[in-house]
């Protein structure tokens, strides 16, 4: 909710955060060229726009250096990707919309859907996942109502923490739960808010996982990895 | 000369030991570090004019004070002051590696930074400006090659170089970031006010850092109500913050400064997602292959050690035997001199009975630094470990209990890949119940003594299962109660795939044999000799030998010496668990090896060793012991008080008299209770 009026952004200027957000997480800064190039428009364009987060002091820039987020930028990007993820998991899996259709109407509402109703449409999304004779109820009707779209197979719950996340799913670090001991080693070890984390894989067994971080790789438990909060491309 | 003290610090995996081989050569020495089990290796090397000593602190990720291992490196930069900190950096892996040097950097010690396996990371397409980099950092940067001796020099010289350079301050510190470093410079002030004295010489700033941390041991030391109000207040308005602890914050602002310090002297100029490494992870740690690669390689280290181990064991076996005779030869033939006894049964026998476990350890030495070396080891952890987590325990576990089919010696010894004390020392104390191959030489005389054909495979199955069951009881227990805590977190790397160094495996192999012979040799020997004391004195007169066959002879020799009475005196303990005082004397021989309770059973029944002696002794046992006395010696031998070669292990591993002592006594009074219980019901049975 953002009530404060300095603080509100343009749609595009959030796209810039959201992109800056996942160039950072991949690289450790951005470029404007690569800013750029991954929303597709002229790196003249680009400056202006970053120098209008940097005035918000949303981002560190200066001309002809590597941009990095400020607390406020990534805290302000993760809610966007946040948002972003909701919208498209209520459209696909609640709503039963093509994947292609609900990543792409995800992008445009992602900014104007606001904080308070996508935690409505999480929750919404989270009782439904939790229900499978619901679940089943709801695609029943909407292919009554709609045709088979709605039918598509529904699938577990958004990724939340790396637990969830599949072999070959990235995410970006929001936040590690406290718990001690744990915490700390995973902070020592690299697994701070703002890194890109990637699952590679899991043991025989089920359990640990093998995870990618800062170019290294690391076994992790599934209890541990279930401390770590992510949000997922 | 003029002396030069260097410590080594650095990620594991950082091929920091390949450097320490590389500056010291064959001058290392290895110990450990006082009071703690962990390993200190030292060395010394001269360089224009100097005599560098150079110690290995053990290989950490961060000084947070965590573990033993970083709470050990860190006191020793702390309070030993070298003269230079070499932090070995893998330049292929800068990020990760990095941080160490962030909080070495914050110690303010005299820093070098080895950028190590620096060819494999310019394969990789990473180019470093490492002027500027060194510009940032404030320290001399050499690149090396520890496992191809590359960069000796260079880093010799900037270690020297930095020692004649006058120490300056550094220009920039970390910076935490507004917030953070406003109650830095609260706390630094109260500290000021408080005039504390146990400022190390890292300074106020280091000591600030950490109380805000609430890092352990420093907190400790700051008894100061005022400075410990300071501290919480300022905790407390962070947390408020951030929503998280400071310590993760400024974790979090460490990576920040090194992310900003590679963006700047960092260039890759190929982006190779997929390595090789990834390659052969997607076979080994595989869903479906994983578990039958790492069965396979498991096998082909238990063959290594015990079946090629076989070899040179016989070629040993068979010169103390040669040598006992040569000694033999200085005396008439049928001599009782007990000089003559003492030298070839009790110092020769001793000597053999230490000497007979080197080709063991080397070979499984061997085994585990190829499996470390090549990156192995963490895949075998990683695959292992939902099963062996189950059990208390860590996924390396498994290899130090699978050695214990062929000997507890050496399985106590390949502990050392733990790292965690409380599984490490869990592990050690249930070795001894996996049955070893000594063990199997009593059951292949009992088994075929008192079972018909069909039942001897599964009796040999049960016994070996009741091992292994009661060694994940015991685990599960040990866990729970006196090794209880929190478990570690998992949390391990799982470094790149390399091949490893022929001279690296070579050090490693050498230094556990030598540590072997020089630690637990010189235990197992002396408690040999003690034990021969034991088996030939008091000796019987002559007049009273003087009519028997030498079968005879040794028979009373024996029952009149110190073990034989003992034997008799504990036949009223062990009467219960159906065995006799012949039984009682063969066991308490059997703490000098397991598979001596054969032969001395052999001589309380005045059965030769020769052909055939094996039948005769059977038919003896049968005669005397009803089946399930049979099995109720078996059992007695698998769980019951460890030999000595395991007991001297014990101690040289745990680095103490009480722990040995402790499995000693757990185990014969787990064996005693088991054994107790399986005679008394068998026997209601009928």
């Amino acid at each position: 909710m953002d009530s404060k009026p300095g603080s509100s952004l343009s749609a595009s200027l959030e796209d810039y955060l959201e992109t800056i957000f996942w160039v950072v997480a991949a690289e450790g800064a951005a470029r404007a060229k690569d800013i750029a190039r991954q929303l597709k428009v002229k790196a003249s364009s680009v400056t202006g726009a970053l120098q209008t987060l940097a005035e918000k002091e949303y981002i560190h820039y200066r001309p002809y250096e590597a941009v990095t987020l400020t607390r406020e930028g990534f805290e302000k990007a993760a809610r966007v990707v946040q948002r972003h993820r909701i919208l498209r998991e209520f459209f696909a899996q609640v709503l039963g919309v093509d994947e292609a259709v609900a990543e792409q109407r995800a992008r445009r509402l992602e900014h104007d859907v606001g904080d308070e109703v996508a935690a409505r449409m999480a929750a919404l999304l989270e009782y439904v996942q939790g229900r499978d004779g619901m679940r089943q109820e709801l695609a029943a009707f909407l292919a009554q109502r709609e045709g088979p779209a709605a039918q598509r197979a529904m699938l577990p719950s958004g990724s939340q923490t790396v637990a969830d996340l599949k072999s070959g799913q990235k995410g970006v670090i929001v936040s590690v739960r406290r718990e001690g001991a744990i915490s700390r080693r995973l902070a020592d070890m690299g697994l701070g808010r703002g890194a890109l984390i990637e699952v590679e894989g899991v043991a025989p067994m089920g359990d640990p996982i093998r995870v990618r971080i800062r170019r290294y790789r690391l076994s992790l438990r599934r209890s541990e990895a279930a401390a770590i909060l992510v949000v997922g491309r | 000369m003029k002396r030069i003290r260097v410590a080594l610090a650095g990620n594991p995996n950082s091929g920091k030991s390949s450097v320490f081989n590389m500056l010291t050569g064959a001058h290392q020495h290895v110990g450990n570090y006082p009071g703690v089990t962990v390993e200190k290796k030292e060395g010394v090397c001269t360089y224009d004019g100097y005599q560098i000593e150079i110690i290995d602190l053990p290989g950490t990720y961060s000084l947070t004070a965590y573990s033993t291992e970083e709470l050990i490196a860190r006191d020793y930069v702390l309070d030993e002051t070298p003269d230079v900190v070499v932090d070995v950096v893998d330049a292929s892996n800068l990020e990760r590696n990095l941080y160490l040097a962030t909080q070495l950097i914050e110690m303010n010690v005299p820093l070098v930074l080895a950028f190590n396996m620096s060819d494999l990371a310019k394969r990789r397409g990473i180019e470093f400006d490492l002027e500027q980099l060194s510009r940032l950092l404030e320290a001399r940067i050499v690149p090396t090659v520890g496992n191809k001796a590359q960069g000796r020099e260079p880093l010799l010289e900037a270690i020297v170089a930095t020692v004649r350079q006058a120490e300056t301050p550094r220009a920039h510190r970390l910076n935490y970031g507004d917030e953070i470093e406003e109650e830095l410079a609260k706390i630094e002030a109260v500290l000021v006010e408080q005039n504390v004295e146990w400022v190390p010489r890292s300074g106020l700033r280091w000591v600030a850092v950490k109380l805000l941390e609430q890092d352990d041991a420093v907190t400790a030391k700051a008894v100061h109500p005022e400075i410990r109000d300071a501290v919480a207040r300022s905790v407390e308005h962070l947390r408020g913050i951030f929503g998280d602890e400071p310590e993760i914050v400024m974790a979090d602002r460490r990576y920040g400064f090194i992310s900003g310090a590679c963006q700047e002297t960092i260039a890759s100029s190929v982006e190779r997602r997929h390595d090789t490494s990834d390659t052969i992870d997607a076979v080994v740690t595989n869903r479906v292959l994983g578990l039958p690669i790492f069965l396979l390689l498991m096998y082909m280290v238990f063959w290594l050690t015990f079946t090629l181990g076989e070899y040179p064991m016989m070629a040993l076996e068979w010169f103390f035997e040669w040598a006992g005779a040569t000694v033999a030869g200085f005396w008439p033939a049928g001599s009782d001199s007990w000089v003559k006894s003492l030298l070839i049964d009790g110092i020769l026998g001793g000597v053999g009975g230490v000497v007979v476990f080197l080709p063991n350890i080397l070979l499984l030495f061997l085994a585990i630094a190829i499996l470390e070396d090549s990156g192995y080891m963490a895949r075998a952890a990683f695959v292992m470990d939902r099963i062996m987590h189950k059990i208390g325990l860590h996924g390396k576990s498994f290899i130090p209990m699978l050695i214990g089919f062929g000997c507890s010696v050496p399985a106590i010894m390949a502990t050392r890949i733990l790292e965690n004390r409380r599984s490490r020392f869990t592990t050690i104390m249930v070795i001894p119940l996996m049955s070893c191959g000594a063990r199997l030489t009593i059951y292949a005389l009992i088994i075929p003594a008192f079972f018909p054909h069909q039942w001897r495979g599964p009796v040999m199955w049960l016994i070996y299962l009741i091992g292994i069951v009661l060694a994940v009881v015991c685990a599960k227990v040990l866990r729970l109660t006196i090794f209880r805590g929190e478990t570690m977190p998992f949390v391990m790397e799982l470094p790149p795939y390399r091949v490893p160094t022929l001279k690296s495996v070579l050090i490693h192999m050498w230094q556990r044999g030598w540590l072997f012979l020089k630690k637990a040799g010189t235990v197992i020997l002396g408690i040999s000799i003690v034990l021969w004391a034991l088996a030939s004195f008091p000796k019987p007169s002559a007049e009273e030998l003087a009519e028997l066959n030498e079968q005879q002879r040794h028979q009373t020799i024996l029952e009149r010496s110190i073990i034989g009475r003992v034997g008799h005196i504990i036949e009223p303990v062990i009467r219960p668990l159906g065995f006799d005082w012949k039984v009682g004397t063969a066991l308490i021989g059997a703490t000098a090896a397991k598979e001596v309770f054969v032969s001395q059973l052999g001589i309380v029944y005045a059965v030769g060793s020769e052909e055939g002696g094996a039948e005769v002794l059977r038919r003896r046992l049968q005669a005397d012991y009803t089946p399930l006395v049979g099995f109720c010696i078996m059992l007695f031998c698998l769980i019951s008080a460890p030999c000595v070669g395991t007991v001297a292990m014990t101690r040289q591993e745990t680095n103490s008299w009480r722990w040995a002592t402790f499995q000693f006594l757990a185990l014969t009074g787990l064996a005693y209770g088991i054994t107790f219980l399986v005679y008394q019901i068998g026997s209601l049975w009928g």
